[in-house]
């Protein structure tokens, strides 16, 4: 059941899901789908309209985006241990205002050029994953975690700032 | 039910110990995300105190900047910020299950029980001569603070 993308979409029922109504009713009852997390017509609702591009974006890849490293959510973070993955990952939490997760984020992006798709590098923001951070047992920043492919091998974790040496040791010889 | 902090200064973007996240008004009537917003400007009046705090402290503990200035400045801008958001200078380089309940307790206050007994700064705020990264510069000014952190 797809809904046109525009503002009137809101005010359309959802034809599966209600009887027909009089208008009046229909209105009020529209809010309550709306404001309700679980219908479907919310989620396609509420997508934005189509962008048109003006022009292709560049394709070589290091000039898509600002940086390497993404920031990525607990969830996305989860999925992507909990999936199949060949390479290492690692995971910086950090803090907007952390002076040494300035140096360590530019560290990882340098290895994340010398590594290329060898290593899996993301970075969680501790205060955005205030839970994810708390559970990960995180205290000082930044935290780095290395997490293997082959799940029978322990992750390694360091607190603090590290020389990029130790992590091209890490890499190279513990994953 | 989306609910908005008011009781806290408009720079803060922490949930701290209340439980509920901190919304920024919501878009239109329809859109119910919740909106954090990223990180906002500690106030200049607390980052002139805390940079003048750091020259200051720097001096008394025989510690220098770090070579790379931008590191200072973040620092002293992390700590601006709590100081806005909790009432004091909270370390910015570590995380809290509690930010209020740290903040007054005081171990993790600027300068910190590890600077203040061992002279250990993790945060690479004051550093002692002996370190890598320790510079011959005991003083910043505002300038090169808002220069350095300009586009974070």
């Amino acid at each position: 059941m797809l809904l046109a993308a525009t503002p009137l979409s809101f005010y359309a029922p959802p034809k599966p899901l209600l009887p027909p109504q009089p208008s009046s009713l229909l209105k009020s009852r529209d809010f309550v789908t709306i404001f309700s997390t679980t219908t479907q017509s919310l989620v396609s609702s509420i997508q934005s309209p189509p962008t048109r591009l003006l022009a292709t974006p560049p394709t070589g890849k290091f000039l898509r985006k600002d940086y390497l490293i993404q920031k990525y959510s607990a969830k996305e973070v989860q999925h992507l241990v909990k999936g199949e993955r060949n390479v290492p990952l690692i995971i910086d939490f950090y803090a907007t205002w952390c002076g040494p997760c300035t140096l360590m984020a530019q560290e990882l992006e340098m290895i994340a050029v010398e590594y290329e798709s060898n290593a899996m590098i993301v970075k969680v923001d501790t205060d955005d994953e205030y839970e994810f951070a708390r559970d990960m047992q995180v205290r000082g920043l930044p935290t780095l975690y290395f997490i293997s492919p082959d799940p029978s091998k322990d992750a390694i974790r360091t607190e603090g700032l590290i020389p990029i040496q130790m992590i091209r040791d890490i890499l190279d010889k513990d994953m | 039910m989306a609910t908005t902090m008011t009781s806290l200064p408009a720079t803060s973007s922490y949930s701290v110990g209340f439980g509920i996240p901190s919304v920024i008004t919501p878009q239109t009537r329809f859109h119910r995300r919740r909106i954090v917003i990223a990180k906002a400007e500690p106030s200049d009046k607390s980052v002139e105190i805390m940079r003048k705090f750091s020259e200051q402290y720097a001096r008394k503990s025989d510690t220098f900047f770090c070579v790379d200035k931008g590191v200072t400045s973040v620092v002293i801008k992390g700590l601006a910020d709590h100081r806005d958001s909790l009432g004091a200078p909270l370390c910015p380089c570590r995380h809290y299950d509690d930010k209020a309940a740290e903040a007054s307790q005081g171990f993790w206050n600027c300068p910190c029980v590890p600077m203040r007994e061992r002279k250990e700064c993790h945060c690479m705020l004051f550093l002692t001569p002996d370190n890598d990264f320790a510079g011959n510069e005991q003083a910043i000014s505002l300038e090169e603070i808002k220069e350095l952190t300009a586009n974070m």
